[in-house]
């Protein structure tokens, strides 16, 4: 079931955790559907359905608010928690951050967002966002390859070598905090 | 990756220097009104 817009502004950005794809200069991208290239400060998410153009009032239908839709799939993805390894499925998401996050070409970290967001149980899908801080272990292949040094040039964010750390810093504030549990 | 049911949705205001709000003035006195002329 899909609950109504509160009109109640929420003042900060929502954090959430997310996978990036790391290019080799060093580029932050969307891994899964787009490999949209993120910038340090603000980035805009676009809705790539075929309808947008084709089928203008349709579209317009699934998406009343603009970006993110909520009967599409538009939008930046945050998870209010880590998956654990025992959700890692072989899929993108279900990667265990403990494993994968700069062993090849992958960082998990968190994101803050703002503008219209659509807040799930899982997590949540947003309208505009920015890097806010990465896990990369000690001794990663991205570290050592080089590619650290290039996302960290082009990302001024913190970089947490350790899960457990990452998670008592910068936890999202998950449904409670945002007041969507009482408001359910 | 799922998000899960959709629960809410919020509009959220990004980072931003608090705006300080200008000090309350305090009210003045309505102004007496001066009788109707028939």
């Amino acid at each position: 079931m899909t609950r109504g817009f509160t009109g109640e502004p929420v003042v900060g950005p929502v954090r959430g955790y997310r996978w990036w794809r790391v290019t080799p200069e060093g580029w932050l991208e969307s891994p899964w559907y787009s490999h949209y290239r993120w910038t340090a400060e603000r980035n805009g998410a676009e809705c790539r359905s075929p309808g947008r153009r084709l089928l203008r009032r349709g579209w317009k239908k699934r998406h009343p608010n603009g970006v993110p839709g909520r009967n599409c799939g538009c939008g930046f993805y945050g998870l209010h928690r880590v998956p654990a390894p025992d959700d890692c499925s072989g899929k993108l998401w279900e990667m265990d951050p403990s494993t994968w996050s700069g062993a090849k070409g992958f960082i998990f970290g968190l994101m803050a967002a703002w503008g219209t967001v659509l807040l799930g149980t899982e997590g949540w899908r947003a309208q505009q966002g920015r890097p806010l801080a990465l896990y990369v272990p000690l001794g990663s292949r991205i570290s050592l390859d080089g590619r650290l040094d290039l996302v960290l040039a082009h990302y001024p964010v913190p970089v947490i070598s350790s899960l457990d750390e990452l998670v008592s810093e910068w936890a999202p504030q998950g449904l409670d905090l945002l007041g969507a549990a009482s408001a359910a | 990756m799922r998000i899960g049911e959709i629960v809410h949705e919020v509009e959220v205001l990004p980072d931003e220097e608090p705006v300080l709000l200008p000090e309350p003035q305090p009210e003045k006195p309505a102004p007496e009104m001066e009788p109707e002329t028939a």
